[in-house]
């Protein structure tokens, strides 16, 4: 029990510590979207949009209530998504198939419209695609 | 203040080795085991030197390569939660960079931050330093009386000549402004006036849009260009500017690495997506009034 509220000290260090890197988002992220909003999204991989400043990604969500919603997610730049292993060929490889995002919506432009953070397409490759609104999201607290 | 950031340095380290410890053990109980992310990032380390920097004909360095902004020799982002001492240029303990003290009655007229979602013109010095937050590689081709640099986004070609000739009587007021330059041993400084009053100081000091600040026309940029080893090339400006500034700025030195992947090429990054000026313009309002009640992302 020790070591795990060590860890969990230690880990809000961390956090904080991680809070001091939003000196580094690009165009103002915390501003734009709500980080206090995000989510787990599962839909249908509907579009791409390749170009800059940011990329952008579409996809269908269907809610409980069986209305399906188009979301248009914001992603980082093309030139940074391809240096970091997220290519265009990715998107349309896995297009029309079954993806998931952890997703924030944005403050502002429209309802459907957010960042994305973590993507996994259909090919079941983790990818992180956006800056992070939601500064203490880790790969291992995603549902999917 | 250096010795609470040293202290937090070392807690961080603390805190991640245990918390490394406490996962593995997590994981021998049943918990998630780490997750494999695209992009090769456990592979990401602090770049050695290299060996010597190597030399042009006429014995000065020779700058010549395409370098990104951070310890790794790649392209890198900071939602990576790469380690600091290979994602940051400068160490804040070592080399403390103190932030540009503005004037008392500046703000409205010279302090904004960049529209989000724009694509600002690039200019001297910033299509270099807003690549602190990761937006391209700078590329330096060094060839016998010149050095061009070259920057993906915001796209900008610089032509500075390296004989030691003054500045022209009253040029003209561009982006990237009149650069003229000459060695001093083997620093390249480069001097830079008549910069364009539109052009916005990105990561010039603070880093990120929301710390942009504009000039007057009396603003005058020093850059110093070295290459202390082959995979380092530092960076060092220094900024004056009487109208908007109480004393010169003098940024630490920042450090670049040579990219190492040879499949690395120059991509073309020019923005297109600002096709509905309306939705745009409500953004960027909007975003204003936000960095307005933040405390311009204090």
């Amino acid at each position: 029990m020790i070591r795990v509220r060590l860890a969990g000290v230690l880990l809000a260090v961390c956090c904080l510590l991680a809070l001091a890197v939003s000196a580094f988002a690009h165009h103002g992220f915390g501003v734009e979207f709500d980080g206090s909003k995000c989510m787990d999204l599962k839909g249908t991989l509907s579009g791409l949009t390749w170009e800059n400043p940011h990329a952008y990604l579409q996809m269908e969500v269907t809610d409980a209530s069986g209305k399906t919603v188009s979301w248009h997610l914001e992603m980082i730049t093309p030139n940074g998504l391809k240096r970091n292993g997220t290519t265009r060929q990715d998107f349309e490889e896995n297009m029309g198939k079954l993806m998931n995002a952890r997703a924030c919506p944005a403050k502002i432009g429209g309802d459907s419209r957010g960042a994305a953070e973590y993507i996994k397409l259909a090919d079941g490759i983790l990818r992180i695609v956006g800056q992070l609104p939601e500064r203490d999201i880790t790969p291992d607290k995603l549902n999917f | 203040m250096a010795g609470i950031k040293q202290q937090l340095a070392y807690c961080a380290g603390t805190a991640a080795v245990v918390a490394a410890l406490f996962a593995q053990n997590s994981s021998a109980q049943g918990a998630k085991p780490p997750v494999k992310i695209a992009g090769d990032f456990d592979k990401v380390h602090v770049l050695e030197p290299g060996g010597p920097a190597p030399r042009t004909a006429d014995g000065h360095p020779d700058l010549s390569g395409r370098y990104y902004p951070n310890h790794a020799g790649r392209m890198l982002q900071g939602a990576y939660r790469i380690d600091r001492t290979i994602m940051r240029q400068f160490d804040p303990v070592a080399t403390p960079q103190e932030d540009p003290v503005f004037k008392t009655d500046v703000a409205d007229k010279y302090l904004h931050p960049t529209p989000y979602g724009s694509c600002p013109p690039g200019g001297t010095p910033t299509s270099i330093t807003t690549q602190a937050t990761e937006h391209g590689p700078m590329e330096l081709i060094q060839v016998p009386g010149r050095l061009w640099i070259l920057s993906e986004f915001p796209q900008t070609i610089r032509m500075i000549p390296t004989d030691g000739r003054p500045h022209t009587k009253d040029p003209d007021y561009t982006f990237n402004g009149e650069s003229v330059a000459h060695w001093e041993g083997d620093t390249l400084v480069v001097d830079t006036i008549h910069i364009d009053t539109r052009m916005r100081n990105i990561s010039v000091g603070k880093t990120g849009d929301a710390n942009a600040w504009l000039h007057s026309e009396k603003e005058h940029v020093i850059e110093r260009f070295s290459r202390p080893s082959k995979n380092y090339v530092m960076y060092q400006i220094t900024v004056e500017d009487p109208e908007v500034l109480v004393k010169p700025f003098t940024s630490a030195p920042h450090a670049w690495t040579l990219a190492q992947d040879p499949k690395d090429v120059w991509t073309e990054y020019i923005c297109t997506s600002n096709e509905d000026p309306e939705f745009w313009k409500n953004v960027d309002e909007k975003t204003k009034e936000e960095y307005e009640k933040s405390g311009r992302g204090k």
